[in-house]
């Protein structure tokens, strides 16, 4: 059996570099698990760790009944995909996925070439078995790299960042084609990556990492919904999900968020805040899908400006500010991390709407505009800590939701 | 282009040929004249003389004679030629695969991570510095019966009284080619190890999960990619050492007999010892021939290993 166990493993380099941190993780066999996070946050220091590229400092990882800690790669029944292929350049195509079978196996010439052609159909790359990798397209080297893994039938696929010397459009088609080759095969597969578009879409579950630590884990929907903290709310998800800061204000008649977004919520829901964190002001992260744009005042609203509209196609992307918006970076304590999207000091406020839905504004900036939010879909972040306080709640919300949905069907 | 002359005084150039006549190409050439007839003056004027000379019997203070092929017909017969060309072939095949393995072997070392990497290089460069004639006195030394390091060794640790490395025909050759060896070695070790640094170490990687252990790699990866350095490099020190002169004429100065007689220092005896520049010249030429299928295949091989690429 092929299930992967990471037990509290760590990493420190040269110098006293903490690279991965106590790191617990259990993939199952079969699964098709991606690690992402930004750069240095230590997701290819542990897929090299489970190739045995890198040494482990302490704890253990397990590739079956296993304990793989001190084995050499070649014993460890992998194989791997490089970011940037490594195919060698002096071999042919089916030299270079005949390569592994040859050193790691006993099968006779003809076998190996027999498996070589199974999978350089099932790549579509037949046809290039005597050309040398230079003469190869970025893509016809990716399928020939991914060629050579598959050929030996491995417990375990390792893929490095395979996809990122692609242009855009051939990234996408290689990611389906990887996911259905992964159905196909049902090999155990952990699959780095920075790109969290990459993960969301062809994982069965995700694992977020920043800094070393485990942030994280769970199916693509559940961490896109149910974020755990600001790191991986702001981090999963393309627009990234808006923060706004507002204060609990529990002296009404019912508690309301106020600041920069004015909303009502339930009094269980105060509470279970308040039981969770004792900050007066949190963040409220909401994403762009969330928001509903008026061109007039409505119940509620909050009035805002537009500052560019980006036209997708099936829907426009709004960017606006608030009329006195309280900077995120004031509030949050220095350590929580709020995601690698924030690269200027100024907040980024997003809503998606629909093309056309605001007239004239493509050309005209400060158009007053009025927003309105789903509760049902907001996170309350504690900016002390960056923690969803309110995690759960809105799968209840959903949960009701759906089986009213079931009641009145 | 097309606002130049098509014609040269009266002559019509066809278009394919314009271009030399073209005001960039003349001032390239003029650019070129100074170093061209240096160049033939010290280079090209020398060997037309020489080859010439190859037909003449020198007079010295009388005049040449004009002798035909005689002395090559002499040179095909001398007992001696075929020994010096035995021995030179020898001698810088044989270095040249020593200096290649050994320097090889030193660049595999120094291309993994270990204290005091920097200095070891260093060192190991250091002979690559020595100029050949103080190489050649050292060796010397070194290798003197009575007073030389090597003999000295070989008392000490009891294998005799030593051997007279210089002075028998058995070692002569082999004892200058120790010296050659040592002094040229690094070359091949700078070339190899700055081509080790330039494999990517994902193929390393990609091997070792592969199921490569580390002989299957040096065999597989590093090899690979220090053949067409090799190849070139291999025959460019052929070259270099089927010329070399100046440690056989003074460590032995070919001797004992013709023992360690190599084509140079022949030719410079043929030359100045016994006077006969004719057959000197005959020889030279014999070697210029050699000389210029090295150098063929050489250009060849470099276009296809590292210049078609």
């Amino acid at each position: 059996m092929s299930r992967i166990l990471f037990d509290s493993v760590t990493k420190v380099y040269e110098g006293d570099i903490l690279a991965v941190d106590e790191f617990d993780l259990e993939i199952e066999d079969g699964e098709f698990l991606t690690l992402v996070g930004p750069s240095g946050s230590g997701k290819s220091t542990l897929l090299r760790m489970v190739a045995g590229l890198e040494e482990i400092t302490d704890g253990e990882i397990h590739i079956g009944d296993t304990v793989v800690n001190r084995l050499p790669p070649r014993n460890r029944d992998i194989a791997m995909v490089f970011q940037n292929y490594a195919l060698y350049p002096h071999l042919n195509v089916l030299e270079n996925m005949a390569f592994g079978l040859k050193r790691s196996t006993n099968l006779s010439a003809e076998e190996i070439n027999a498996r070589v052609e199974e999978a350089a159909e099932l790549m579509g790359i037949e046809e290039l078995l005597d050309q040398k990798p230079k003469h190869l397209s970025g893509g016809q080297r990716q399928r020939v790299a991914t060629g050579r893994a598959i050929v030996r039938n491995p417990a375990v696929f390792l893929f490095d960042e395979p996809l990122s010397n692609l242009d855009a459009k051939l990234r996408k088609h290689m990611r389906t084609e990887l996911q259905r080759l992964q159905q196909e095969l049902v090999t155990t597969t952990i699959y780095v990556t920075h790109d969290q578009e990459e993960a969301m879409t062809m994982s069965d579950r995700i694992a977020i990492l920043n800094h070393g630590e485990l942030q994280q884990v769970g199916s693509p929907r559940e961490v896109y919904n149910q974020p755990e903290n600001t790191f991986v709310a702001q981090f999963i998800g393309s627009p990234s999900m808006n923060m706004f800061v507002s204060e609990l204000d529990r002296t009404g008649e019912r508690p309301r968020f106020r600041g920069d977004v004015d909303v009502e919520i339930s009094e269980r829901e105060a509470e279970t805040i308040a039981a969770r964190s004792d900050a007066d002001q949190f963040l409220l992260g909401i994403r762009p899908e969330h928001i509903e744009v008026h061109e007039t005042a409505v119940e509620g609203s909050v009035p805002a400006t537009v500052d560019i509209i980006e036209p997708l196609g099936s829907n426009d992307l709004l960017y606006f500010d608030l009329e006195d918006g309280t900077g995120v970076d004031d509030v949050v304590a220095d350590h929580v991390e709020i995601g690698e999207d924030e690269q200027s000091d100024e907040e980024e406020y997003k809503a998606f709407i629909l093309p056309g839905s605001i007239p004239n504004s493509y050309e005209r900036n400060d158009e007053r505009i009025y927003l309105t939010f789903d509760t049902d879909h907001m996170h309350v972040f504690d900016p002390e800590t960056g923690e969803n306080v309110n995690k759960g709640r809105m799968a209840t919300a959903d949960a009701q939701a759906e089986s009213a949905a079931e009641a009145s069907d | 282009m097309s606002n130049t002359t098509s014609t040269l005084g009266g002559i019509t150039i066809p278009e394919e040929y314009q271009y030399w006549f073209s005001k960039e190409s003349l001032w390239g050439w003029l650019f070129l004249l100074p170093s061209l007839a240096a160049l033939g003056l010290i280079s090209v004027v020398p060997i037309l003389r020489g080859i010439a000379l190859s037909f003449y019997e020198y007079g010295g203070l009388r005049e040449d004679v004009f002798v035909g092929l005689e002395n090559y017909v002499e040179v095909f017969g001398l007992p001696d030629f075929w020994v010096v060309m035995k021995n030179t072939f020898v001698w810088s095949f044989a270095s040249v695969v020593l200096m290649a393995a050994i320097g090889l072997g030193f660049a595999v070392l120094l291309n993994r991570e270990f204290k005091g990497r920097s200095v070891a290089t260093t060192l190991l460069l250091l002979p690559w510095t020595i100029p050949f004639i103080a190489v050649a006195l050292n060796w010397t030394l070194l290798f003197n019966y009575e007073l030389g390091m090597f003999n000295g060794l070989m008392k000490v640790l009891g294998f005799g009284e030593g051997i007279p490395w210089l002075g028998r025909s058995r070692y002569a050759l082999f004892s200058v080619m120790l010296a050659y060896v040592w002094r040229n070695f690094p070359f091949f070790m700078i070339t190899f190890l700055a081509a080790m640094k330039g494999i990517p170490q994902d193929l390393y990687e990609a091997a070792r999960v592969d199921g490569s252990n580390r002989l299957d790699l040096f065999r597989h990866i590093t090899l690979p990619f220090l053949q067409p350095i090799g190849v070139v490099t291999t025959l460019l020190m052929s070259l270099w050492t089927l010329n070399h002169f100046t440690l056989v004429f003074v460590m032995t100065d070919g001797g004992p007999g013709n023992s360690s007689m190599v084509l140079p220092v022949y030719i410079y005896r043929q030359a100045f010892m016994h006077n006969n520049f004719g057959l000197a010249a005959a020889i030279a030429v014999v070697m210029l021939v050699i000389m210029l299928g090295y150098g063929m295949v050489y250009l060849r091989l470099y276009q296809e290993e590292v210049g078609g690429k």
